[in-house]
């Protein structure tokens, strides 16, 4: 069985003059791809990266994204994503969590690598720093121009890990998702199959690459032979540039969170652009509203639309094509199992519930992670192995069999959380929350606007000022996890054993408090 | 040297969209690490219009026009010459 190393390089042979991947004006071949990879991966052989290793990456997105996550899979070591827009803390957390001694970024992504060596013990080497970001840190540096070539003798086996993926975990410690080449290469192959790429799609490259979608575009891309466009992380800012984006480069498929194409809806002058190459597109990551859903697709009609599912540890595993706009109060089901998955609703106990009868949805695929990284605890927790030996990961989510094969998604069965299509768990904001000065209680919740968008927000008991507060939780948080907006109260409802009643206050108190920001700004 | 408008956006930045921010200067790349969101490009745009009195078309809230304050101000500097 081949790996992900091979896939730039076949392309190489089979289309070498072809673009391999686009960002603004910089256009790659397969030819010029299969170079730098090999090149940025003799530099990280000769930076000591040897098969097994993990290596961060820590980039805005370029072209160099994706040479680079090529460069450390034909090392035969695994990438680590690492967030650049993250606090430096959160980032060296992963660093130290996964042992990693090499990162990778460039001059824009870079500006906090001596204060991350600071923090990261284990971190030892860096490629693509500038002196001055690297400082008096002890680090190795290393260019992105060398004459570097791998010698190619011990690449990866289809068993090695190919990415750590990194998600919040609920008490506070992120968790690292173990992908092998042969669980992302199950997918890449299903998806690019599914929805029929080729070599003349054009793929909207949308994601950071520390979201699981971000797989799509690196890994499918490249089995089909189809050109990725990069999206640098300014434009799904600004939607009339990013609507821009898509028609000048012509981007056929398109897979992104409901909450990016809402902002294409209502700020993306859609009206004013050809977007005739796009085929495909898809969501994922949480419910579009179907309002929403329905206006999207009533704009682009010729456009093929699915609502497809799957947490970061199965990569996708169901779909559900749609074959018109949905009723304004239709619940879009999250489809049926693709080739090889199978899906099951179960109760507490591990029965299949009825049809109907909510549940959580468990998953067995071909796709699935192998595990977290150094949590054989949680790993056992989440993953049970039925009598024949076939794995069931387990969810979390809640989901219905509303026919045969076929789910809805419900809920959540803890207090997990969808913002935007970012994961995060309530727990681990609120935890970071009450460690400030002057915070003695704080709940965070999620409060949905008029239109199905949702907003983190939270409340809190104390005298910390909530500008401060929201400063603090910037420093330790990943963007998407901070509260956009915090409320000082007196007092929390409490439970009859004294606790803070948090189904209270997210249902009760937070929707009465906070007003959406859309629905504020347009006052 | 910074202008009136300038310094009247930093503070907006700063104060009311993203009180975590700090450092903003008029040529920070705002968007490439997040310090405005895309609700916080719609904050600045309706400020514009409110505050400022110029109308901004929706077709150019663009990369040009706001990725820094300083492309704000040439880009509010030029509706209004036109106005």
């Amino acid at each position: 069985m081949t790996t992900l190393a091979a896939l730039v390089r076949d392309q190489a042979t089979k289309r070498p003059a072809e673009p391999a991947v686009v960002c603004g004006d910089q256009v790659l071949s397969w030819a010029d791809l299969d170079t730098q990879v090999a090149g940025v991966a003799g530099t990280l052989r000769r930076l000591g990266v040897a098969r097994g290793d993990r290596v961060g990456i820590l980039l805005y997105k370029s072209t160099r994204t994706v040479v680079a996550v090529h460069a450390v899979l034909r090392c035969g070591a695994a990438y680590v994503p690492l967030d650049a827009s993250a606090p430096t803390s959160a980032v060296a957390a992963v660093v130290d969590d996964c042992g990693v001694e090499v990162v990778i970024t460039d001059e824009p992504s870079s500006r906090h690598i001596a204060t991350l060596a600071a923090q990261a013990p284990s971190l030892r080497a860096v490629l693509g720093a500038d002196d001055d970001a690297l400082g008096a840190s002890g680090l190795v540096g290393a260019g992105w121009a060398s004459d570097d070539v791998i010698d190619e003798g011990d690449g990866p086996q289809v068993d090695d890990l190919a990415y750590v993926m990194y998600t919040s975990g609920s008490t506070g410690r992120p968790k690292g998702i173990m992908h092998t080449h042969r669980s992302a290469l199950a997918y890449a192959t299903r998806a690019a199959a599914l929805y029929g790429l080729g070599p003349d799609d054009r793929l909207g490259f949308l994601t950071p690459i520390h979201f699981d979608m971000s797989t799509f575009e690196l890994f499918a891309g490249p089995v089909a032979g189809a050109c990725t466009v990069v999206v640098p992380e300014p434009y799904l800012r600004l939607p009339a540039s990013l609507s821009q984006l898509i028609a000048d480069q012509a981007v056929t498929t398109l897979y992104g969170v409901p909450f990016l194409y809402t902002q294409l809806l209502d700020r993306g002058v859609l009206t004013e652009r050809d977007l005739s190459a796009v085929r495909w597109v898809l969501y994922g990551g949480e419910p579009f509203p179907a309002a929403r859903l329905a206006q999207w697709m009533r704009l682009l009609p010729e456009c093929r639309v699915s609502n497809v599912y799957g947490p970061a540890e199965v990569n996708q595993c169901t779909f559900h094509h749609l074959d018109a706009p949905p009723a304004t109060d239709a619940v879009v089901p999250i489809g049926r199992c693709w080739d090889g998955a199978r899906g099951r609703v179960v109760d507490d106990d591990g029965h299949d519930c009825p049809p109907g009868e909510p549940g959580e949805l468990v998953i067995a695929a071909p796709t699935m992670m192998i595990g977290y990284w150094n949590r054989p605890e949680l790993t056992e927790q989440s993953i049970d192995v039925d009598s024949d030996g076939r794995r069931w990961y387990h969810t979390g989510d809640l989901a219905t069999e509303v026919e045969p094969g076929v789910f809805e998604y419900v809920g959540r069965r803890d207090d997990q959380v969808k913002v935007r299509g970012h994961r995060l768990e309530l727990g681990t904001v609120e935890l970071i929350l009450a460690a400030a000065d002057g915070v003695s209680h704080a709940v965070a919740g999620v409060v949905t606007g008029a239109e199905g968008e949702t907003e983190l927000v939270a409340v809190y008991v104390g005298s910390a000022p909530a500008d401060e507060l929201t400063r603090w939780a910037a420093e330790r948080l990943a963007p998407y996890a901070v509260p956009r907006r915090l409320e000082r109260v007196d007092d929390l409802c409490q439970t009859a054993t004294g606790k803070v009643d948090r189904r209270r206050v997210r249902h009760e108190l937070m929707p009465e408090l906070f007003t959406h920001p859309q629905e504020a700004l347009a006052r | 040297m910074t202008t009136p408008l300038a310094d009247a956006l930093i503070e907006l930045i700063q104060v009311e969209i993203n009180p975590a921010a700090d450092d903003v200067g008029p040529e920070t790349d705002l968007l490439l690490t997040g310090v405005v969101d895309s609700l916080g490009v719609v904050r600045i745009v309706n400020w514009i219009e409110d505050e400022v009195g110029v109308e901004v078309d929706p077709v150019d809230v663009t990369l040009e026009n706001f990725q820094t304050v300083s492309a704000m101000v040439a880009y509010v500097d030029a509706r209004r010459a036109h106005a």
